[in-house]
């Protein structure tokens, strides 16, 4: 378990570190014509960022 | 034997050992009771307001404890006792690693998170002895010695001397 976590951890850990650092908004609800879906989204990495995010502006 | 060497093939379970026990008696054959990674979140960033927890954690982290071990343990104990299956607890693991992080850092406490590259090499017999050397250690053979010697030898038994005792040669 313990190889999978790291595994897990190395991917979020360069996922955040490559992708564009300011997310454009999404407009409208999902599920509505023409908005964005929530494909894709991972809330792992959203409580990655955020912490991270948060420490950093310490 | 070198198999007699690892006692751990020994006293493995006999396969099939798992299913002789009584369905649903172990807290991690029911259903969890945290089915999200939110909700498990939920359960576990309150845990590092705690001085006790957060002490411990610490301490560990500074024992040279890799994050991801520590994530490991703490997943693994939400998985026996029921909380949440093995996949909410490796999809946890990493907001945890992050707090441990932010938890490290404010307390000044260096860490690894157990994802760097390890070094070639190793401790060697070379760099123990001079780890010994350093700390004015001595080696832990050198009293075994000392005990051997202190230690008086077995009186040999004389061997008996009934009609079906083997000869010796």
């Amino acid at each position: 378990m313990s190889k999978h976590i790291r595994k897990l951890y190395t991917r979020i850990d360069s996922q955040i570190k490559s992708a564009p650092k300011k997310v454009p908004t999404t407009t409208g609800l999902v599920g509505k014509r023409g908005a964005a879906t929530d494909e894709g989204i991972n809330p792992v990495i959203d409580y990655v960022t955020y912490i991270r995010e948060s420490r950093e502006s310490r | 034997m070198p198999i007699l060497d690892k006692p751990d093939l020994l006293d493995a379970p006999i396969p099939g050992q798992a299913l002789t026990g009584e369905p649903g008696a172990y807290p991690w054959e029911q259903p969890p009771q945290l089915t999200t990674v939110d909700e498990a979140v939920e359960h576990y960033i309150p845990m590092f307001n705690e001085e006790e927890i957060l002490s411990g954690v610490l301490s560990h982290i500074e024992g040279g404890v890799a994050l991801a071990t520590m994530a490991d343990l703490i997943t693994k104990g939400g998985v026996m006792t029921g909380l949440h299956s093995i996949d909410v607890g490796i999809m946890v693991a990493p907001v945890l690693i992050e707090m441990m992080i932010t938890s490290a850092d404010a307390a000044g406490i260096e860490y690894t998170i157990g994802t760097e590259p390890k070094k070639k090499g190793g401790s060697t017999k070379v760099s123990i002895a001079a780890a010994l050397r350093e700390s004015d250690m001595e080696p832990m053979i050198e009293d075994e010695t000392v005990l051997e010697e202190e230690l008086p030898e077995e009186e040999m038994e004389e061997p008996s001397m009934g009609m079906m005792s083997r000869r010796s040669v």
